[in-house]
């Protein structure tokens, strides 16, 4: 199945800088959140939302899904 | 002298132009280490009670730090600490660039400045040489122009230039003190305390580098965080600067929005860091953002400044004014519901420009923009203006009058707070201020640990004083470098949160005193972690600092700043938060319906006082508690406190303020623990005069900036000259070879 992805601040390093932070994902049925994570190499603590709706790492993914990773922001920035 | 430092404090009394160096005893140092604590110890020793934030008796001090002018990434920081005009608490803000470092070559820890010189003028060092010049030909000029000025004038493009622009000189109460004409200590309005000392700035030039114990371990961590960077959690906050979080701030309902009514904002992807980075940045024209669109600090790897330009239209903007940061894109854009890019560059280079905090005056903005909306405030009051959200060209011509302190300018001149008590009308509904200060774009309905924070933190709410919540459970192993092993659900806000508030709270405040980047050096995401920073900070010094120490150096800060407003009357009371996030749930995103529920607040700040060990009814520092970090010399037998004194002369001590307890009513100033001594050393030319009052603005009558009067000027001390302006990578610590120096 496929899934669109799009990557937010940092996060966009993981893509080619040509997307912008923006692509599609081929994964195996059945997939969950947590296996798209380590297919794109994330490492930091991200929050997820999937069609809108933040979901957790063992949400279970559906062909055609919009997924958005965002950084958890933590300590404050200036 | 230790390690690290140069031992050497200057100290100017602008009123007579005296000024003399003290070489503080090593134990002054291994006490407060640098920083805050150190500048706090000339207030707490020379300042009385009840002194005009704007007066002669205010101190001014300013500090580097232990690891400042070293080669690691994040040492370039200065503090800065006063009486604050805008709150009336203590003052306290950090800055970075390349100045700290420059300080600490030409040979100063520190810079204490007493007095009101009778005019402008400015304070010439040069490898511990140092002098006061008439400042006549700059008072008046933006910051960029008096940068090219000094140069000029000193023939030396590589001086870095400290100094107040014309909001400083104009008294705006969150006046910034800048360098590089885009980098501030922008907070608590310090840079008024300059105007009214008539300092317009500091100039300094110096050549030596600072002497380390152990230069082979702090090489070594030199070089694993450079080559760490592009790995860590750092690596997108170098590419895309603090802007970065603006997505996961909305995504996590945590960007104030429309001065803090909602937390989401609908257009938050037109003022994000990877469109300003995309579309702004110098250079993002061929793809060369990261060559020319970053700035960095003094040797620092991370390189998180933003270099942006507005090239044509009616927000055309200089890169030279920097570009905006996390605060200053929430603060004008979503606080202001204002999604125009170019006007916030406009309204951060304008802030730059006339030297002001970007958190205050956006803020201070979006709650003219609340009361007008809300039909508390109207054309009469603003002079026939219409003060919409949304509305960026109004925007931006605010933040210039509020510069030069100009008609409506002139009363959102005062902060949000003062000119919520002179309309009246109930527009302090609209209030998001702690101790006055307006509170930065971190939301405590979202984040509890800061709702503790922002109520009990001396200066007013601060955003960088202590790490945020997600990081508890997100770094665990750090966390538990600091004795915080369990963490907690998000907006929880029992013991446990309570105590992480208060332990990073030490930790951040070391960070303070220590004086290093917060984005480098920290207990979660930064960089370094903080056993390693307690291993820069001993191979600098060759002290063996431990962790338990840098926690201890950082509460013995926080009590010398309660200490500090307990003198003033100053106590838990003044730390209520905002109406609007007890009253007003939340709207829209993912924090919809958010509010902080006042009963577990007053609990949790019970819990808060507790734990610090201060008083739970006035939250003024206990005798046993200041004793306990050494500070015994604040504390004083009896009921008695020093008051306000109307005629400058040393008051009567009077009774504290009621509903004090009798734990609190013992903090008096003493004799320093500190012996110096003082080696006296006379300025090549001092300018001496007597005082003169300075006139302090009447609200409603608004002075603009004097137009630039250039003159031809000649240095008394003669530099080399420099081959050019600053190239855009900036000179790092590889660049210039270390000084020989006899210790
Ligand atoms: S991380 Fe950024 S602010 Fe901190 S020292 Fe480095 S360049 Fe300066």
């Amino acid at each position: 199945m496929r899934v669109e992805v799009r990557l937010h601040g940092g996060l966009r390093e993981l893509l080619p800088v040509a997307a912008r932070g923006r692509g599609e994902l081929e994964l195996l049925t059945g997939a969950a959140v947590a296996d798209l994570l380590a297919q794109l190499g994330v490492q930091r603590t991200v929050v997820v939302a999937c069609n809108n709706e933040e979901v957790p790492a063992t949400h279970a993914l559906q062909d055609g899904d919009k997924i958005a990773i965002f950084s958890a922001v933590s300590g404050g920035h200036k | 002298m230790p390690y690290g430092y140069t031992g050497k404090i200057l100290h100017v009394d602008l009123t007579t132009g005296k000024m003399h160096v003290e070489q503080p005893q090593p134990d002054f140092y291994r006490r407060y280490m640098g920083g805050s604590a150190m500048g706090l110890h000339y207030l707490l020793r020379d300042m009385r009670a009840g002194t005009d934030p704007l007066g002669a008796d205010n101190v001014l001090a300013l500090f580097n730090g232990l690891l400042t002018g070293t080669a690691i990434s994040g040492q370039s920081r200065m503090t800065s600490v006063a009486k604050s005009p805008l709150t009336g608490c203590i003052g306290d803000s950090q800055g970075g660039g390349f100045f700290p470092a420059e300080l600490k070559f030409a040979g100063f820890d520190g810079i204490v400045l007493r007095g009101q010189s009778p005019r402008p003028v400015y304070l010439w060092i040069k490898d511990g040489e140092f002098e006061l010049r008439d400042a006549s030909h700059l008072w008046g000029r933006i910051t960029g122009d008096v940068e090219d000025a000094l140069h000029a004038e000193l023939d030396d493009n590589r001086v870095e230039v400290l100094q107040i622009g014309p909001a400083g000189e104009n008294l705006v109460r969150y006046a910034a003190i800048m360098s590089m004409s885009n980098r501030a200590n922008g907070r608590t309005g310090l840079g008024a305390v300059m105007g009214s000392k008539k300092l317009k700035a500091i100039a300094v030039r110096g050549t030596h580098k600072p002497e380390v114990a152990d230069k082979a371990s702090l090489m070594e961590l030199t070089k694993w965080g450079a080559k760490m960077v592009p790995t860590s959690d750092v690596a997108g906050l170098g590419k895309y600067g603090t802007a970065e979080v603006v997505s996961g701030q909305h995504q996590a309902g945590g960007l104030p929005t429309r001065n803090f009514t909602s937390g989401s904002f609908d257009d938050w992807e037109k003022i994000d860091g990877t469109t300003l980075y995309d579309t702004r940045l110098k250079g993002a024209e061929n793809g060369q953002q990261d060559r020319f669109g970053r700035d960095t600090c003094y040797s620092c790897a991370v390189r998180c400044k933003r270099v942006s330009e507005v090239a044509e239209g009616p927000y055309k903007t200089d890169h030279r004014y920097g570009g905006p940061e996390y605060e200053t894109l929430a603060t004008f854009g979503s606080y202001c519901a204002i999604d125009d890019l170019d006007a916030i560059i406009r309204a951060n280079a304008l802030c730059n420009m006339y030297g002001m905090d970007t958190i205050s005056c956006g803020a201070t903005i979006a709650w003219a923009m609340e009361c007008f909306e809300k039909g508390r405030i109207g054309l009469e009051d603003t002079g026939g203006l219409t003060i919409r959200y949304g509305d960026a060209a109004m925007m931006v011509k605010l933040t210039e009058m509020i510069g030069k302190r100009e008609g409506f300018g002139a009363l959102l001149a005062e902060g949000s707070a003062q000119a919520a008590k002179i309309i009246g009308r109930g527009t302090d509904e609209f209030l998001i201020t702690s101790k006055g200060q307006e509170a930065p774009a971190h939301m405590p309905q979202v984040k509890r640990s800061l709702a503790l924070v922002y109520a009990a933190n001396p200066f007013g709410a601060d955003h960088q004083s202590s790490e945020h919540d997600p990081s508890y459970k997100s770094y665990p192993e750090r966390m538990a470098q600091i004795g915080l092993d369990k963490p907690q659900e998000q907006l929880a806000l029992n013991e446990e949160i309570v105590r992480y508030a208060m332990v990073t709270q030490h930790l951040y405040s070391a960070l303070d005193s220590i004086n290093v980047c917060q984005f480098v050096f920290g207990p979660a995401w930064q960089l370094y972690d903080t056993v390693q920073l307690a291993q820069a900070a001993s191979a600098v010094t060759g002290w063996n600092i431990t962790v338990p120490e840098l926690l201890e150096v950082g509460e013995r800060r926080l009590n010398m700043m309660r200490a500090f407003n307990a003198r003033e009357g100053i106590g838990r009371e003044s730390g209520a938060l905002p109406k609007k996030f007890m009253k007003h749930p939340l709207g829209g995103g993912k924090s919809d319906g958010y509010v902080i529920d006042s009963k577990q607040f007053e609990e949790a700040l019970n819990t808060y006082y507790r734990l610090c060990e201060w008083d739970s009814v006035t939250g003024y520092p206990t005798p046993a508690k200041l004793n306990s970090l050494g500070l015994g010399w604040l504390v004083v037998n009896g009921k008695k406190a020093p008051a306000k004194s109307a005629t400058g002369k040393r008051p009567a001590r009077v009774k504290v303020a009621a509903g004090r307890s009798a734990a609190a009513k013992k903090i008096v100033r003493k004799k320093p623990v500190v012996k110096t001594a003082a080696a006296k050393k006379p300025a090549a030319k001092k300018v001496v005069a007597k005082q003169k009052p300075i006139a302090r603005k009447p609200i409603a009558k608004a002075k603009s900036a004097s137009k630039p009067k250039p003159a031809a000027r000649k240095p008394v001390v003669k530099a080399k000259a420099a081959a050019a302006r600053r190239p855009a990578a900036r000179k790092t610590a590889a660049k210039s070879k270390p000084a020989a120096r006899k210790r």
